[in-house]
């Protein structure tokens, strides 16, 4: 299971970064600041969590996707 | 039925099932392959020219692909092909799971800000719209509202009532002097409003002039009496 540290965690707010933005632009001036402080809150709150605990590794991937596909077909 | 055409190293790859069996064709300019395969499990191989360095990528599947347009991954794996061995599985294996774990997370996240960014911004608006700053609503069992009560200290507005209550900016002492009498309050506004002498007013009301001095100083005590309350 992957462990977030603390340099990955500032990677992926700098690629989250103009999403923040973006999604800021929906509110009022006044309230910018807080929506962003807000959404950095819960970003590094559901990082804690640890929303994915299982990640396949590849072997494991080509197999779900093969059963996958075979029932598709 | 022919499933696939993509290009792996400038190798093409043709992928067709048929009664259950998929059959796989490699081709290059220099090797042609063709496999064919059950459960995903057994391989054989039909016909081979020269080495093989490719094995089954499903169709379509983007992760894969993107995993694969690193070409660091894409040594792994065929050195893993040619000598599989338990430590370069897990390597290929460890290198996938932070690929795809990465995905995941940045691919969950850019829904997930949209989501918090819509949810709190309807949040903040309910609160507003729920605890408006209304100037001109009443209080409670009274007429005057938030908007009497600013002063402005710019201008000076001439105020051209009649009437004592009209001058005064302070709900208690308005209530106040709504309780006094008529006479009472005619008194103070010309003592007040009016800056005209006792003697002046006495004349105006056609009474003595102690007599307008003694309604001027119960009225005030009256106020003074009500707005200690």
């Amino acid at each position: 299971m992957p462990i977030i540290n603390q340099s990955e965690i500032e990677e992926l707010f700098r690629m989250l970064e103009p999403k923040i933005k973006k999604s800021l632009l929906q509110t009022s001036q006044q309230n910018r600041q807080d929506l962003e402080q807000d959404i950095k809150v819960i970003i590094l709150t559901k990082i804690r969590q640890n929303v994915f605990k299982d990640v396949p590794g590849f072997f494991e991937f080509i197999g779900q996707e093969a059963i996958s596909s075979e029932n598709m077909s | 039925m022919v499933y696939i055409i993509f290009l792996i190293n400038r190798t093409y790859v043709f992928e067709f099932l048929f009664r259950r069996i998929a059959f796989i064709f490699f081709t290059n300019n220099e090797h042609m392959f063709l496999f064919f395969y059950q459960n995903n499990e057994h391989m054989f191989c039909i016909g081979l020219i020269g080495e093989v360095k490719l094995i089954v990528f499903k169709q379509k599947n983007l992760i894969l692909k993107k995993f694969f347009e690193d070409p660091k991954n894409v040594e792994l794996y065929e050195l893993y092909q040619s000598n599989p061995s338990q430590e370069l599985k897990e390597k290929i294996d460890s290198n996938f799971r932070k690929y795809y774990f990465s995905v995941r997370l940045l691919a969950y996240f850019l829904k997930a800000i949209h989501y918090e960014a819509m949810n709190l911004d309807q949040k903040t608006r309910k609160y507003q719209q729920a605890n408006q700053l209304v100037l001109n609503k009443e209080f409670d069992d009274t007429e005057v509202s938030m908007i009497d009560l600013i002063g402005d200290t710019n201008t000076e507005t001439e105020i051209s009532s009649i009437y004592l209550e009209d001058y005064v900016c302070d709900p208690k002492l308005y209530k106040a002097i709504q309780n006094l009498s008529e006479k009472q309050k005619k008194v103070l506004y010309l003592i007040f409003v009016k800056d005209l002498q006792l003697s002046e007013i006495a004349q105006i009301l056609n009474v003595s002039i102690q007599n307008v001095s003694k309604t001027k100083n119960v009225a005030i005590s009256k106020l003074k009496k009500e707005f200690a309350e």
